[in-house]
């Protein structure tokens, strides 16, 4: 089972919270020589993190690969099992196996220090001493500070490691002043931050302390060493991190404005010993979970809800690697959580598992050797320390861990009400875990517990929101609408306007109506230019109108507001992509998989980027890799079978591909297409009178524009973003207009009948239908009316003879309209159906072409 | 001001090992006769004091560090205590 090791030590080291965007100026003043000298030597990037963004599921999800839902830790406190109350989590609700359990029983000597959550301690083949470890009970140095039973594995060495724990009181005014030069005039009284300052100064010399100990007089194959510090410094003291915001008094940012410098210089000095003591021979790995805004993006107020001060998350963490196995100078690129453990288990020759959700950083390894996964590390059995199934701790845990929890804000302080606390922290942990299936692409299982949560606490409006997000997910526009107007009160009273906005534009734009969320948006934009997210929805909303050039406009915008935004690089490649620049678009998409590596979507438009630019070769590697992450995107698929039949010359190939898409097509489904006013609705009435099942609601009646009606359906107007409805469409016909072809999926075979009327009659039937309506005022000419038509219909071709899932028939509206029959023959044939040909020609009216060029307009 | 702890970090660039063969677990200390302090000896034959108050510095350099500055402190407190039981019975019999 194992192959030939790349390394033969590894220690793991997290700082938790720690970001790039605060540490490259800090390094390029000289302040942290030892990261610094890590990078050069090795490979560094982004680390993506996963939502929802707090400490214990994330780190949780680092060591075991996988998602919170396969691991079980879903928040920041459980419920104790005896119904008495709540406690801080524990490791005992892990459902799943961390990499110290596959190495304890794979043989190897791993200590963990300090991993958050670890207690109680795991009697791994090592040392493993829990979270729990480094708390305080309080600031007064002469009170008792025992170490609760179950910190540290193997017992006996309890008591020297409790030894080795540092007391706030013990520091002195050299421990603080290189963080507060000034703390000699703060007001102790008044202002308690020193005292949070000497708590977290102590906490991270802790966990330095027993890791040098460990790592220099332990035998160890592998070392993993979790510091909180950085993101409880952040907490405290990012708010007057320079520059300094008008809200921010000078008193206070004078006094406190180095703390945060100061926190990532001492991880720094740590950072280094901790590199002496490993040595070269180890391979070490540097990681945060997520990382912390410091710049324009921090908000001002942090909201008054359980975990919301992971508000002030920002969605990249840091990693940063080096030792043998680890190439020089690289670029850690697409890297995310899920991926450490599986690299860990890679760089010692060990399979990853075929149920980890991550893949293994291959780009920074040095001859990579994978041996072939297992099926999962949990149903192989061996001595892996892991807590039995029903085990508690020996002790209570101690009240003081859950205290700090509270003042950082991440859980309210417990009532007297026991039963009541245990909901809550029930309720607060579904939560996490229905935002976890939201952002990994599972909004069913979200929706079922937002929809308990959102009935049983409506007062709690972030359960409305998202639920809201679920159901826009799902393509249920109603049930969107009416939980917003459940909550719109509350929400209009207790958040700001520009999210009450953002959240109508978006319901808005589920429901198709573009204009009005495109109102929402512009309004948001004019109240909060430069806020997150809003140029983001605006750029969005003009994707929906093929409005290209507005669409790269907002998404640069919103490049500017938050230039780690994955999204907006990604929806500027695309506009760019639609607006015939293929170069600019492969790089800004580039860009957005650079940040977010995992998105298939942002491969598959790189590849038809790639493909535009006739690099065929690595358009099919795009394609291929959107592929692997979401093995049901058939248009990645059709797209690849393409180019090994045209442009590789792999027809083998091409067919292995076409055989896979033939097995996981769901139907064939008709397509009436065209531009608007080419006769679509007359080809829709002669299927229905051939015989054919019609795709339609009715909802549009017949008017003096189509006086035999429209035969369209409601739900077709919504496919750039809702496609649930197609299985009702399966072996029917239905009316989709040119524009929206694109946006049919790949999972469905398309026989198109395709529309084409003389332009100019187009312009003017479309022009005296919209006079009729009084959209438009008599006798003005919508001038480049016709030219855009003729472009659109270029675009559409083209799009179309690219596609292998669509067979098409090109109808002359003139030929149908001289010689029906004929016509109803040819669609007869192509469908290969048995339709009633005589009825179908019977449906043509000639009375009712009223837009024949050649006959009114014999001059123009 | 001088921060002895953070000039320890600047200063480096000489490589701290600390002998491998040290136990038990205190490094080697040097205290010269006549004054209170103390330095930790690297294996490049480089000193560096342990001042009583303690510095960053040596809370980075891990358990060695805050050993030392703990077996500093102890010294220091024994002295002091010393000289101020001294002073006391000296005060004691003078009255």
């Amino acid at each position: 089972m194992k192959g030939k090791p790349i390394s033969s030590r590894i220690l793991l080291i997290g700082w938790d919270a720690a970001d790039w965007k605060t540490i490259r100026p800090l390094m390029d003043a000289g302040y942290m020589p030892t990261l610094r000298n890590m990078m050069n030597n090795g490979a560094s990037g982004r680390l993506a993190t996963l939502d929802p963004p707090l400490s214990p599921i994330l780190w949780t999800s680092i060591a075991t690969g996988k998602l919170p839902y396969k691991h079980g830790i879903h928040g920041f406190t459980e419920p104790k099992p005896d119904g008495t109350g709540i406690r801080p989590i524990t490791s005992l609700n892990r459902k799943t196996k961390a990499f110290w359990n596959i190495l304890s029983q794979e043989g190897y000597k791993v200590n963990v220090i300090g991993w958050w959550p670890s207690h109680p301690a795991e009697k791994i083949n090592g040392t493993m001493i829990s979270n729990f470890y480094q708390k305080a009970p309080d600031k007064n140095i002469s009170s008792p500070w025992s170490m609760m039973r179950g910190t540290v594995h193997p017992e006996e060495k309890a008591d020297f490691f409790a030894r080795l724990r540092i007391h706030p009181g013990e520091l002195t005014e050299q421990h603080i002043l290189p963080f507060v030069p000034g703390a000699a005039g703060v007001n102790q009284n008044k202002d308690r931050k020193l005292e949070n300052l000497a708590g977290i100064i102590t906490e991270c010399s802790t966990i330095q302390a027993a890791a040098t100990y460990i790592l220099e007089r332990e035998e160890w194959d592998v070392t993993a060493v979790y510091f909180d510090a950085i993101d409880h410094f952040c907490h405290g003291f990012m708010r007057y991190h320079p520059p300094r915001r008008p809200h921010i008094s000078a008193q206070d940012y004078e006094l406190y404005k180095d703390v945060v410098a100061g926190a990532y210089r001492y991880h720094d000095m740590m950072l280094e010993r901790l590199l002496q003591l490993a040595g070269p021979e180890t391979t070490v790995i540097l990681i945060s979970d997520h990382g912390f805004h410091a710049n324009h993006l921090r908000p001002e107020v942090v909201p008054r809800e359980p975990s919301g001060p992971a508000a002030e998350h920002s969605p990249y963490g840091i990693i940063c690697m080096q030792g043998p196995g680890i190439k020089k100078g690289v670029p850690v690129i697409g890297a995310g959580l899920l991926d450490i453990t599986p690299t860990l288990l890679s760089l010692l020759g060990l399979p990853t598992g075929r149920d980890m959700d991550g893949k293994v950083l291959v780009n920074v390894m040095e001859n990579p050797v994978l041996p072939t996964p297992v099926l999962s590390w949990d149903t192989i059995e061996g001595n892996s320390g892991m807590h039995p199934p029903g085990t508690e701790p020996e002790a209570d845990i101690e009240a003081q861990a859950l205290e700090q929890l509270i003042q950082l804000g991440y859980v309210e302080a417990p009532g007297e009400n026991a039963e009541t606390n245990i909901q809550k922290t029930v309720n607060e942990n579904s939560f996490y875990l229905a935002r976890s299936f939201l952002h990994t692409g599972q909004p069913d299982e979200a929706v079922q517990l937002l929809e308990k949560l959102h009935e049983s606490s409506p007062e709690q409006f972030r359960y409305g929101l998202y639920l809201i997000q679920a159901y826009i997910q799902l393509a249920r526009p109603k049930e969107a609408r009416a939980v917003f107007e459940e909550i719109r009160e509350i929400l209009e009273e207790s958040v700001d306007k520009i999210s009450v906005l953002l959240t109508e534009g978006r319901i808005l734009l589920s429901e198709n109506k573009v204009h009005r969320a495109l109102k929402c948006f512009r309004e948001a934009n004019r109240e909060a230019p430069k806020r997150a997210d809003v140029n983001q929805q605006l750029g969005w909303a003009f994707l929906q109108l093929n409005k290209w050039e507005e669409a790269k406009t907002a998404y640069k915008r919103e490049i500017e507001t938050d230039p780690e935004n994955a999204g907006a690089w990604h929806g500027l490649g695309v506009s760019l992509l639609r607006l015939g620049k293929p170069q600019e678009a492969a790089e800004n998409i580039l860009k957005a998989i650079e940040l977010m590596y995992h998105t298939p979507v942002y491969h598959l438009h790189l590849g038809e980027a790639l493909f535009r630019l006739e690099q065929y070769e690595v358009a099919a590697e795009a394609f291929s890799t959107a592929l692997r992450f979401d093995p049901q995107m058939n248009h990645a698929r059709w797209w690849l079978a393409n180019l090994y039949e045209k442009n590789l010359n792999q027809p083998e190939k091409a067919r292995e591909i076409l055989s896979q898409l033939e097995n996981s097509v769901k139907g064939t489904i008709t397509i009436v297409s065209g531009l608007p006013r080419s006769g679509t609705s007359l080809m829709m009435q002669m299927l229905k009178a051939g015989g054919m099942e019609i795709f339609t609601d009715d909802r549009r009646e017949a008017d003096e524009n189509n006086p035999q009606g429209y035969y369209e359906h409601e739900a077709v107007k919504r496919l750039a973003r809702d496609k649930k409805w197609l299985p009702l469409a399966s072996g029917k016909a239905v009316k989709v207009i040119a524009q929206l072809l694109q946006h049919l999926p790949a999972s469905y075979h398309y026989k198109v009948i395709f529309m084409e009327r003389d332009i100019r009659e187009v312009s003017d039937s479309q022009q005296k239908m919209l006079e009729r309506q009084g959209k438009l005022q008599k006798g003005v000419y919508p001038y480049h009316l016709q030219e855009n038509l003729e472009k659109t219909l270029r675009e559409v071709k083209q799009w179309q003879a690219e596609q292998l899932n669509m067979e098409i028939c090109i109808v002359s509206h003139r030929d149908l309209v001289t010689n029906p029959f004929a016509v109803a023959l040819q669609v007869n044939e192509f469908l290969k159906e048995q339709l009633a040909v005589e009825n179908m020609a019977l449906v043509v009216k000639p009375e009712l072409y009223r837009e024949n060029y050649q006959l009114t307009n014999p001059l123009r | 001001m001088a921060y002895r702890g953070v000039l320890l970090y600047l200063n480096r660039g000489k490589k701290i090992h600390f002998m491998k063969n040290e136990k038990p677990h205190i490094p080697t200390i040097t205290q010269p006769a006549d004054d209170l302090q103390l330095f930790l000896n690297a294996e490049s034959g480089q000193h560096f004091p342990v001042p009583v108050e303690g510095s960053l510095g040596l809370l980075a350099m891990g358990y060695i560090g805050l050993m030392a500055w703990r077996e500093v402190r102890q010294q220091y407190s024994k002295k002091v205590i010393g000289t101020y039981s001294t002073t006391i019975t000296q005060t004691r019999n003078e009255g």
